[in-house]
């Protein structure tokens, strides 16, 4: 997993919660590095778990509304470090429905590598999108956090419904802006 | 690190994560020093690949450059026949009407002769550096033989075709007639093809400044034709290129006319311009600025006077030596040093130039280049280098490629006559080394 994802989670906390449960999340997490992480590295998915228990013990928040808050923020800097991709794409669905062609693609050439999850576009209308999610770390609720970022970001509001399939989850995205 | 303040396992954890953060920027930039390696050493490839291809592309060019050579040489020798031989009849007693159809035959060859020169220039990538050869003229005759070259083409299509001329148009200017002659043949062909039946077309030439010494003239010729629409008017001067592809399949023509056109009017100083309308018609028009010649030293009286100067040495018994493998040639040279009491030897290689030379006392050696045995440029070099011969040797070949001239006086020959022979040029050249040479 990259290092972007646990610094950045690490600052959301210390943002929200102070620096004192900051400090007790990580001591709770017991992290092989003690939370010493930096933007470049690449760490265990396990270590993000644990990380991910610890705040969700300390704050009260479900883990999956957890990964939906900060998938939202996430998506706010992933863009400030990348503004060139938002110029790109005219809505969130056409954003959405290109990130396996065009944005992986290009995450892949600056960290060769990376494990990234799959985006299989089943149907698309002009205010409905369905796609497959493929990934064995399963942040499907990170990904919805992702989308709802990036509704905002057009001033759009999307209404998101998904279903466990054999080997993915389906997503059914669906614009609530009328045109 | 539970005995630590957070705020000192917070500044251990900021330590870690620099230290992390170095050995990542260590191991990137030997990534990058190694990629940049590996790019140094395609470059380099890459480079030794693109030497190569130009090492090729070159010799490819010099190739290319060796078989326009050789087609101008074939082009010109039966060319040389045509206009050497129509000038000779033109010398003969003719009717009105014969010396007419003469002029024409003559004056389309001189044409024809030109565009293959334009043509073999602009295949050698040279069309930007034409070459304007300035001589004195009568513009009205000169213009008006152009003129009536396409009046059966457009009588044949029912135009009406019309021809002003300023009658202000200085008697005598100095102009490249062949290359104007190409200008306004080409508007004209285009002027006549693009016009359907019972239309106009008018060719005019005016006198748009006159000065002591020098006359500006505006040429314009005017179609009804096709017209060109606003966005190809840009279009139409690039080779190769006509307004679309239809007008090739329709009107046929090799695209090039307009392009060595605009770039002939360019060379002399002017520029071509059009002003169209579609389905209306066409006028291209130029202005050139001629400098005007003195009447006392004109065309005619000069070549009067080289001719005297040769026909006062008759008496003295001048001798030329023909050296060409081609008959009609010989023939050609022949009859025309006849025409003016010139005795003269024929021979067809360089060995036997070299025979008949150091036997006989020329005055003047006339040679071809392209031989069979020993070609003329191997010959002069033994003439003159080995038997140190003082005799004025004078190339006379079709090879007319631009820098030939410098090959031929560096073998040693003493001058220059490109093929076909005009009577003018070889009098004129002939009498200059005979004159130096008085006997």
């Amino acid at each position: 997993m990259k290092g972007l994802v646990f610094t950045e989670l690490l600052e959301y906390v210390e943002a929200n919660f102070g620096f004192d449960m900051l400090d007790k999340i990580i001591e709770d997490a017991k992290l092989k590095n003690n939370g010493a992480y930096t933007q470049g590295g690449n760490y265990d998915f396990d270590e993000l778990l644990k990380l991910l228990v610890s705040i969700s013990k300390e704050s009260g928040i479900e883990i999956p509304k957890l990964l939906e808050i900060f998938g939202e923020h996430m998506f706010v800097k992933l863009t400030s470090l990348n503004p060139e991709f938002k110029s790109k794409f005219n809505s969130s669905l056409d954003l959405i429905s290109n990130v396996d062609q065009i944005i992986h693609p290009e995450v892949e050439k600056l960290y060769p590598g990376v494990d990234l999850p799959r985006f299989n576009e089943i149907e698309r209308s002009e205010d409905t999108l369905v796609l497959d999610y493929i990934s064995n770390k399963h942040l499907e609720h990170f990904a919805i956090g992702l989308m709802h970022g990036c509704a905002k970001n057009f001033n759009e509001d999307l209404d998101i419904s998904y279903e466990a399939l054999a080997d993915s989850t389906r997503f059914t995205i669906k614009n609530k802006i009328e045109y | 690190m539970s005995e630590y303040s957070p705020w000192e396992k917070r500044f251990e954890r900021e330590r870690a994560s620099r230290k992390e953060a170095e050995k990542i920027l260590e191991s990137k930039s030997s990534e990058i020093y190694e990629m940049n390696k590996n790019l140094e050493n395609l470059v380099y490839k890459r480079t030794i690949e693109l030497e190569e291809a130009l090492k090729k592309a070159n010799i490819a060019k010099v190739s290319k450059a060796n078989f326009l050579a050789n087609m101008s040489h074939e082009i010109r020798t039966p060319m040389n026949g045509i206009l050497g031989f129509t000038q000779l009849i033109a010398e003969g007693d003719l009717n009105k009407s014969q010396r007419e159809y003469i002029n024409i035959v003559n004056s389309s060859t001189k044409t024809l002769l030109s565009i293959i020169n334009n043509i073999l220039d602009y295949s050698k990538n040279e069309s930007e550096k034409v070459n304007i050869e300035l001589i004195k003229v009568e513009p009205f005759m000169e213009l008006k033989n152009c003129f009536m070259l396409y009046d059966s083409t457009a009588k044949a299509k029912n135009i009406n075709y019309r021809f002003n001329m300023d009658k202000n148009i200085h008697h005598y200017l100095y102009m490249d007639i062949y290359k104007i002659h190409q200008i306004i043949s080409n508007l004209i062909t285009n002027a006549i093809k693009f016009t359907d039946v019972n239309k106009d077309v008018e060719v005019n030439i005016e006198v748009k400044s006159d000065e002591d010494s020098s006359q500006v003239l505006r040429f314009s010729v005017k179609d009804q034709g096709i017209g060109i629409a606003p966005e190809n008017i840009d279009k139409i001067f690039e080779a190769f290129l006509q307004a679309d592809n239809s007008t090739t399949r329709k009107f046929g023509g090799t695209g090039l006319g307009l392009s060595i056109t605009s770039s002939f009017v360019n060379a002399m100083g002017g520029k071509l311009k059009v002003e169209s309308e579609l389905n209306q018609g066409s006028v291209f028009f130029f202005e050139l600025e001629f400098e005007k010649c003195n009447e006392e030293s004109n065309h005619t009286s000069e070549n009067k006077s080289i001719n005297k100067v040769i026909s006062e040495k008759i008496n003295k018994k001048v001798k030329v030596l023909i050296v060409d493998d081609y008959e009609f040639n010989q023939i050609l040279a022949g009859e025309i040093l006849k025409s003016f009491g010139i005795e003269f030897d024929i021979c067809d290689d360089g060995e036997k130039a070299i025979e008949f030379a150091l036997k006989n006392n020329y005055d003047a050696i006339l040679m071809d280049v392209n031989m069979p045995i020993l070609n003329g440029l191997n010959a002069t070099r033994i003439l003159k280098n080995t038997h140190h011969l003082k005799t004025p040797i004078i190339a006379l070949t079709a090879n007319a490629i631009a820098g030939d001239k410098e090959k031929f006086l560096q073998a040693g020959m003493d001058d220059y006559i490109s093929k076909p022979i005009e009577i003018d040029i070889l009098v004129k050249v002939l009498g200059k080394y005979i004159s130096i040479n008085e006997i």
